[in-house]
Order: structure tokens, then C-alpha cells, then sequence
């Protein structure tokens, strides 16, 4: 069968019209068809799929059958006779068969196909959700026995530190020591972290917080990294937010240490810059964008592609797991904020990281009498302005000079009104000689309740009368503080008793050499079992008992229930362990105990509580 | 180099002088072919012809796959340098031993049959005689038949190896092997077997693990290839790089899985799933990097692949034919001889979509 013309000039209009096709390709493509039937050659059919396969475009596919019926369609009704019309309608099914019935099938095929793999992977998931959770639990108690581990080394080393005794090589080797079990137990606690935000662990602790403050702690941290690197310099731009915020200050601070560190690890010279803008939003909190950017090795496209995966550094040559990037941006999504990241290689890095936070319900400072004097010859920025009327807004008279000998001039000649606060923002040499200068004024009893500053002090040299120094700049509430307040100590020591009830013959050992170090007057009981110390306390008045949770015979919690039956009124009693997830931390406030004291043992947070024991006692 | 691709009909259409023929022909059609080389030796008398039997033809013409078995006998005549090429036939049951003449060479390789001797003379041809470019197919349809055969000058083979060295100071090789399968889910280790039949994994009965993961195997599921294995051996490092074999059969009385190659105990097995067509296309397109002029191709996909793939085989050798653009010709082969990189070492696969490229030294490659 062979087309006529009047056909061949027929179907090339339509053609031209449905495909918007110039006169040349629309007659091609009827040339092939008119061969298709002449000489059932099937090439003008498979290419006819291959352009539907290439094009992928649901709308083409649809204009493509309708012109296939469409002219077939027309065939059909021109034709001759009987025969003519079967060779039309077997030409109809051979094509309507290749292009059309062999996809449905193949659609069929692959949805047959989905379920096998549907399945595999439904099993796969399953095994891995099983997998993880074992995991989990055994890094869990993994972690849990390497920091009742490190509590007896980190203990032991500081205590060979403390006594300084070691020379040459030999303290070398306990620097070394120390340092590695720092790094230890870093990695231990990021794990930890990790362990716990997976698992919905984490919680969100929220408080009222300056966040000039806030910063200022977190620059501490990095200060001594900064010390090392000499060709490091660090630049702030830190917007002045005159109110405290409430949220969840440690998980922020967490989240920018981790990145200034890794800046401070990955830059040798030039710059890391921490800027602070905020920007009031509608619903009342303030939302706040920290950016630390940094002039060290950047990244490439790839370690970008995998910084916040866990363990990202296992994929690069870096040291380390990777793991504090992951937990960063974790914690940022947690806190309903966003971490991202911008790097070019070899140039640098800039890390983002955006969060909403609550202004606090609280009142403001109050400056009212508080008299401050401010020397400041080199940074009269927006932010220092504000921070100035901000204090005068809170009733505090601030006294501000330019010219160092007028300064002078007026410390030395003051009567009346004599500062409460003098904060000193000098040169290097300045420094030095308001150091000298400021040993003179505390002999003088008008001075003995001014506090002195030194701010913006990014020299590595000490100052010995200065009774604050700041690398950058103060925070705003150190205004309200009282100079009697900021050096309340308890000099009049009361002796008290504590009992410690650890299985761990070094738990035990740690806590008492630092208890006796500190506190040479405590009488400290230890007990190395649930039954001895319950014991130990039917017989002895004690003020204090640490007690582990985690013994065998009876455990911590089963002691402390114990102890409660006695029916005599029970002193603080402070669980001591090393497993801080919140199930347990949970558990050990629903059985009453008075708090809980984290091993590895940090000897301040230790002391904090003795002292508060020791000034109850007292009163 | 000179070369042409036609079926047994069109003899006529030669217009050089070739060197050497290299055809494929079904099973089912060996008579034939050989009835069709007594005209070519009529023809050309010196001409070297070498066969190699398929369980179909791929062919130069849309739509590639001999749907409707026109192109029973396929051919590609060369002419080449006398000095560029050799022939050699040998034992597939056994460890090759060939003399290393100090020279370079590419090899195509011809198998009539899948035996374990296959997997080492592949590592003695990479290793010892330094052949990096080496691509073929194992003819024949399971791995107990003996119909598939060679065929070399007249005279038909089986248990044979053919292997089609050319000297790289003349001629050369391209080639990779893509497939369309990811790894997934855990590990499992083949803890009874014998040849190619796993009985026990992870000390289970095979077959119910297997099922445990993808649920009940009929042989309809079997026979679309659609659950191939990924099979890592102590040569390989990742199951990514490992290569993919299919599951040939299931018996429910013992409960075991015969595969299309051998395995051994500690081998290590992953369940594949298919990857989404996007990511075919992605795959497909790897060839692309191949693009040569001036040369000709052989492609052996696997009979798996023809099952598997259905309509979209030949509608991928269309789009390959395209933007290659180079004339060629393959069959669907039992296994395939090829890497996942071109000039990367060259393992036996299954379920692969392999090709290899023809060129004279000095060609674009």
C-alpha cells in the first residue's frame, strides 16, 4: 500500500500543525511512514518510541497517539477496499503494539518489580533500625565505662600536676598525658552527645542569659588555642542587644565553640571574625545570626558535601571523628535554628548560624548610684555607644575620658562620687602603667569597693592589680556586681562530714585526694559497697553522701531508698555516676537525690556544691 | 582498518578484501553459519573466521535486538594489519599457558563455556601476560548445557576458549561494563556450597533467607533476572566493585540457589535493588565517554539483561547507537568478560551491558 499524494500533503499539514514542524522534517518522518507501509520496514516505528523514550514528556507522548489515530483514522476512511483497510488496520496494531501495548507491559513488569524491591528494602530498614539500637546501647554503656575510666586517670594526672613534682622530660610526658586524655574524654562526650540526640535524649534547658556574656565565655574557650597561634588574630562585631534573652545557653555556646575551635584548628594566620547581628521578629523574640568566618584551609566541594554527616572526617585526611561539626548542626536543629556553611578552598570558611530566641520577661540592670569611669583612647564604635547610654538608661553616671592624663588626674583627685567601676581600654604600655598605677589606688580606702577593668586586653602579658581582665570586652551585667559580692569566699571554713559510697576502689581514691587537697578540714568516709555505707551512716552524723548508682549487690538507687527508711532526716544526698542520659538524670530527681555529680569528676562543679554544704552548715 | 557489518544475506555487499570475520549466530542456527562459511571461503579463501554461538544476535540495525529473528547470522569483516592480530584457541577447562612474546596486546574473549578455569585465566591473561583491556562473553544459556559452541575456520568447538589478541602497536581496545543494580541491606556469607550452588547462608538454609528478605521466589521472578546477587570474593574490597551475578534456579527440596557462576564458602553475598531510570540513563551515558571515530564495537549484553530490561534494551542500544555513532555487533551472552572502568581490570559479570571498541592505533579513543 503506498500513499497518494493528496494523502502524503494531508498528513505533512497536520504534522507541521500538531508538532509546529518546518514543511522538510514533517515530510521526512511521512516519507518513513509511507515506507512503513510500503515495505513494512518497522525502522520509522522504533524510532518513533526511541523519541518518546528521549523525551520523557507526558504531554508529546499523548500528541504523538493522537495523531496516530488521527491518521490512521483518515486512512481508514479513504480507503479503497476491503483490503486496503485490513493492511491499514494491521499496520494500526503492529505500531499502536510496539509503541504502546510493550510500555504498559513494561510498566507492568517494573511495578512487579517495585514490590520485590519494596520488600527488600522494608527488611533492610528493619534490620538496620535493630542494628542501631544495639548500637546505640553499647556505645552507650562503652562510653559509660571509658568516663568512670578516665575519671581515675584525668583524677590521678592532676593530682601528679599539682604537686609539681616532676622535671624536664618527665613533665613533658604528663603534659603529654594530660592533653591526651583531654582529647579522650572530648571524643567520649561527643559520642555521648551524638548517642543522645539521636536517641531524643537531648534536652533543651532554657534560662535568662546576657548574650554579650554568652560569647565572652565562648571566646574564653578558644583563648588559649588563640595564645598558641601568634599569627591568629581574632575580630569581634558584636552587636549590643541592651536586654537577656531565655533560651538554651549551653547548647548554643556548644554549637559556636565547636566552630571557633575548628576555625582556630584549621587557620595559622590572618583572621577569625565572630560577629552578632540580631533583628527584632514579629511574635516578640529577636532572631540572631552569628557568623564566624575564617581565613584558614576552606573546603572543598566534596568535604562541604559531607561537613555535618557523622564521622565526616573519616572521608577526608583530617584527624579526628568529624563528629563535632554533626553535633553543631544537630543541636542548631534542635534549637530551631540552622547551621550552613559557605567555603572556597584554600581561602577560608564562613559558618552561619541563624536562631530565634525569646526576649527574657525580666527586669533590667540596676545602675541607680553605680559610679563608672571609663578611660578609652582607641574604640568609640555603635556598639560601644550603645552600651554606654544603655547604662546610663539604668541610672548608672558614666564618666568617660579620652586623654589618659586627665584620666589620671582625676582617679588621683577624686573625693566624692568615687567610681564604683573603672574600666580602662588602653595601648599595650598603658596598660602596664595603669597596672602600676591601680596597685597605688587600692592602697587608698575610698577605692577598696572599685572593681578595675581592663577591657579589650589582647595582650599575653599578665596584670597583677586589674580585678577583671577582658581579651575583648566586658560583659554589660558586670556593672550591677559588687566588688564585696565578686570576692565572697568562705574564709571562715566549718568542718563537715561527708560519706562517699563508690565500688570503684579509684573512684573513691580520686574524690578523696581532691576533697583533702582543697578542703584539708572535711572528714571524708568512703565506703567501698551498698551495705557498708548504709553502715557506715546508721552510725555517723554526715552532711554530705556521694553515692555511686551503678554497684553491684545493691546499686545506688537501692542504698538511697535504704537510707530513707533509717527515718532520721537525710543530709544532700548527690548520685554520682557516669551515665547522664536523661532517663537517669530523670530517675535520680524522681528518688529525691539532691543532685547528681557527673564522673569524669570536674573538681569545681565538685567544689561548688561542697562550698554551698559548707555556707549551709554555716548559717 | 576497514570494516563492515552485515547478516548472512548481503555477501555481496563487501567491497575490500577482509582478513578476518568474526560471527555470531544462535544455538539453534550452527549448521547454518557453517553452511554460510563455505560460501565466504568460496569468496575470500584466506580469510580467518571466527564464531562464537548466542542465545540471540545484537545487530548494527534498529532495533539492535533481533526481535524478529532476522539477523540469525551476523558478521563483522575486517581488514586488518596481518601483523596486528592473532587467533588463538584454547582448552576452557584448563589453565592457559601462553608464551609472553614480549609484546602488548588487547583481547576479546570467546568462551563456549562458563568454568571456574575461566575466572583464572581472565587474572593469568591480566596479570601475567598484561592484557588490561580484555572484554568478551560466555556463550550458551545455562551452565550444564553443552550446546554452545566456537567456531574457528570451518569447524565447530565446545569446552573452548577463543581468544582474539590484537597488538596494541597496531590496534586497540575501549570498553567498560555498566549495570543497573546498587547494593543493598546486610551482608550474608555463603556458608555451605558446591560449584554454583549455595545451600546455606549465615549457616541458614539459602533459600530461606532468601525469602525471608524478598519474600516468596517463583520462577517467573527468577527468570526476569529482577533479584541478581552482588558476589565479593577476597579480590574485591566493596560489594560496589563487585560483580553482580544472577540466581539461575531454586530447589525447594534443599533449599538452595544455584547461580550463574561458581561460589565458595566465606564468599560474601548483598541482595541488589534496581536503580531509578534516571540513574540507568546516568549509567548508560558512561559509554559516551568512549566516543571514538573510525572504529567499530562489540556489545555483549547478557541474556539477564534482555529479560530484565525488556523493550528498554533495545530502546538503550538505540540512544547508545546514536550518540556513539560507530557501527556494532554482540550478542547475548551467558556472562560478560569486562570493567566497571575502561582499562580497569576485567571481571566476569552477569546482567551487564558490556562493550568494547575496536580502533586502529592512532584513532581517537
Amino acid at each position: 500500500m503506498k500513499l497518494k499524494k493528496h494523502q502524503i500533503e494531508k498528513l505533512i499539514k497536520d504534522i507541521q500543525n500538531s508538532f509546529k514542524m518546518d514543511y522538510d522534517r514533517a515530510k521526512c518522518i511521512v516519507d518513513s511512514f509511507n515506507n512503513l507501509l510500503e515495505n513494512n520496514n518497522t525502522k520509522f516505528i522504533y524510532d518513533l518510541n526511541y523519541k518518546i523514550f528521549h523525551r520523557r514528556n507526558h504531554k508529546f507522548t499523548k500528541q504523538i497517539l493522537n495523531m496516530i489515530v488521527d491518521t490512521y483514522a483518515y486512512l481508514f476512511e479513504e480507503a479503497s477496499d476491503d483490503m486496503e483497510r485490513q493492511i491499514i488496520r494491521n499496520h494500526f496494531e503492529k505500531l499502536f503494539d510496539i509503541v504502546f501495548i510493550d510500555r504498559c507491559q513494561y510498566s507492568k513488569q517494573l511495578e512487579e518489580k517495585s514490590k520485590t524491591t519494596q520488600k527488600i528494602l522494608q527488611h533492610t530498614t528493619k534490620r538496620l533500625n535493630e542494628t542501631l539500637e544495639t548500637q546505640e546501647l553499647m556505645i552507650a554503656n562503652i562510653s559509660h565505662e571509658m568516663r568512670t575510666s578516665l575519671n581515675a586517670i584525668n583524677g590521678y594526672l592532676a593530682i601528679i600536676s599539682d604537686k609539681d613534682v616532676l622535671q624536664g622530660e618527665d613533665k613533658q610526658y604528663l603534659n603529654k598525658a594530660t592533653h591526651a586524655t583531654r582529647t579522650l574524654k572530648e571524643l567520649v562526650s561527643d559520642i555521648l552527645s551524638v548517642t543522645k540526640l539521636n536517641s531524643g535524649q537531648l534536652e533543651i534547658q532554657q534560662s535568662n542569659f546576657w548574650l554579650d556574656k554568652m560569647l565572652i565565655k565562648c571566646i574564653d574557650n578558644i583563648a588559649l588555642m588563640l595564645q598558641k597561634k601568634p599569627k591568629l588574630h581574632l575580630r569581634t562585631d558584636i552587636e549590643f542587644v541592651p536586654f537577656r534573652v531565655y533560651g538554651d545557653q549551653n547548647h548554643i555556646m556548644e554549637i559556636i565553640i565547636n566552630i571557633l575551635s575548628n576555625a582556630v584548628k584549621y587557620t595559622d594566620s590572618g583572621y577569625i571574625s565572630l560577629s552578632m547581628k540580631t533583628k527584632q521578629t514579629s511574635n516578640g523574640n529577636i532572631s540572631i545570626s552569628f557568623v564566624i568566618s575564617d581565613t584558614g584551609i576552606g573546603m572543598t566541594e566534596k568535604q562541604l558535601e559531607t561537613i555535618f554527616s557523622p564521622y565526616s572526617r573519616f572521608k577526608t585526611e583530617r584527624q579526628g571523628l568529624g563528629l563535632g561539626m554533626h553535633i553543631a548542626h544537630q543541636l542548631a536543629k534542635k534549637l530551631n535554628g540552622k547551621l550552613s556553611v559557605d567555603s572556597t578552598f584554600g581561602k577560608g570558611s564562613v559558618f552561619t548560624l541563624d536562631i530565634d530566641i525569646k526576649i527574657a520577661d525580666d527586669k533590667k540592670l540596676d545602675l541607680q548610684s553605680r559610679n563608672i569611669c571609663i578611660l578609652n583612647k582607641k574604640n568609640y564604635n555603635d556598639t560601644y555607644k550603645q552600651r554606654i547610654s544603655f547604662l546610663e538608661e539604668q541610672g548608672a553616671k558614666v564618666k568617660i575620658f579620652d586623654n589618659e592624663n586627665e584620666f589620671i588626674n582625676y582617679l588621683l583627685t577624686v573625693q566624692d562620687n568615687v567610681p564604683d567601676y573603672v574600666s580602662i581600654i588602653a595601648t599595650i604600655e598603658g596598660y602596664t602603667k595603669f597596672d602600676a598605677l591601680i596597685y597605688y589606688l587600692k592602697t587608698l580606702p575610698i577605692f577598696s569597693k572599685t572593681i578595675f577593668i581592663a577591657e579589650n586586653y589582647q595582650q599575653h602579658m599578665s596584670l597583677n592589680y586589674f580585678d577583671e581582665i577582658y581579651e575583648y570586652f566586658s560583659p554589660i551585667d558586670l556593672y550591677a556586681r559588687n566588688k564585696t559580692q565578686n570576692l565572697q569566699k568562705f574564709e571562715s571554713r566549718v568542718d563537715i562530714s561527708i560519706l562517699a559510697i563508690d565500688d570503684t576502689e579509684t573512684n573513691l581514691d580520686i574524690l578523696s585526694l581532691f576533697i583533702s587537697k582543697k578542703y584539708p578540714n572535711i572528714t571524708l568516709d568512703l565506703a567501698s559497697g551498698g551495705y557498708e555505707g548504709i553502715g557506715m551512716f546508721k552510725i555517723k552524723k554526715y552532711d554530705m553522701v556521694m553515692l555511686d548508682l551503678k554497684m553491684p549487690g545493691l546499686d545506688g538507687f537501692e542504698v538511697f531508698n535504704k537510707l530513707k527508711e533509717l527515718g532520721s532526716p537525710l543530709p544532700p544526698v548527690y548520685a554520682f555516676s557516669a551515665d547522664i542520659y536523661k532517663s537517669n538524670i530523670d530517675k535520680v530527681e524522681e528518688y529525691g537525690f539532691a543532685g547528681m555529680i557527673e564522673k569524669p569528676l570536674q573538681p569545681q562543679k565538685l567544689y561548688k556544691i561542697i562550698e554551698r554544704i559548707m555556707h549551709e552548715s554555716n548559717n | 582498518m576497514e570494516y563492515r557489518i552485515i547478516t548472512c544475506y548481503q555477501f555481496n555487499k563487501i567491497d575490500f578484501e577482509p582478513d578476518l570475520i568474526i560471527g555470531f549466530y544462535q544455538d539453534i542456527n550452527q549448521f547454518e553459519f557453517q553452511m554460510h562459511y563455505k560460501k565466504i571461503q568460496k569468496l575470500y579463501p584466506d580469510v580467518n573466521v571466527i564464531g562464537c554461538s548466542s542465545e540471540s544476535n545484537i545487530y548494527d540495525e534498529i532495533p539492535h535486538v533481533d526481535v524478529d529473528e532476522k539477523h540469525i547470522c551476523i558478521y563483522l569483516f575486517l581488514k586488518l594489519n596481518k601483523n596486528g592480530y592473532k587467533i588463538k584457541l584454547l582448552d576452557s577447562n584448563k589453565h592457559i599457558d601462553i608464551q609472553d612474546d614480549g609484546k602488548n596486546y588487547d583481547a576479546i574473549i570467546l568462551s563456549s563455556n562458563y568454568s571456574n578455569f575461566l575466572e583464572d585465566n581472565i587474572e593469568y591473561l591480566n596479570n601475567q601476560l598484561g592484557i588490561k583491556h580484555l572484554y568478551g562473553g560466555i556463550a550458551g544459556i545455562s551452565n550444564i548445557s553443552n550446546d554452545a559452541t566456537i567456531f574457528y575456520n570451518g569447524d565447530v568447538y565446545t569446552n573452548t576458549l577463543l581468544l582474539l589478541l590484537f597488538d596494541n602497536d597496531y590496534y586497540k581496545l575501549d570498553g567498560l561494563s555498566i549495570h543497573q543494580f546498587e547494593p543493598v541491606g546486610f551482608e550474608l556469607t555463603v556458608t555451605k556450597s558446591k560449584n554454583n550452588i549455595i545451600y546455606e547462608l549465615d549457616n541458614q538454609p539459602a533459600l530461606k533467607v532468601l525469602e525471608d528478605i524478598i519474600g516468596h521466589l517463583t520462577h517467573k521472578k527468577i527468570e526476569s533476572f529482577s533479584v541478581p546477587f552482588f558476589l565479593k570474593t577476597d579480590e574485591y574490597k566493596t560489594f560496589e566493585e563487585s560483580p553482580l551475578c544472577s540466581i539461575q534456579n531454586i530447589n525447594r527440596k534443599n533449599n538452595s540457589i544455584s547461580l550463574y557462576r561458581y561460589v565458595k564458602n566465606n564468599d560474601k553475598v548483598k541482595l541488589s535493588i534496581p536503580v531509578s531510570s534516571h540513574e540507568q540513563l546516568k549509567r548508560l551515558r558512561r559509554f559516551h565517554k568512549l566516543r571514538a571515530s573510525s572504529c567499530v564495537a562489540f556489545v555483549f549484553n547478557c541474556l539477564g539483561v534482555k529479560a530484565y530490561l525488556g523493550m528498554m534494551e533495545y530502546l538503550y542500544l538505540m540512544d547508545l547507537k546514536r550518540h556513539l555513532n560507530i557501527p556494532f555487533i554482540g550478542f547475548h551472552s551467558f556472562g560478560e568478560i569486562g570493567a566497571f572502568e575502561n582499562g580497569g581490570v576485567s571481571i566476569i559479570h552477569n546482567q551487564t551491558i558490556s562493550l568494547a571498541i575496536l580502533s586502529s592505533v592512532g584513532e581517537d579513543a
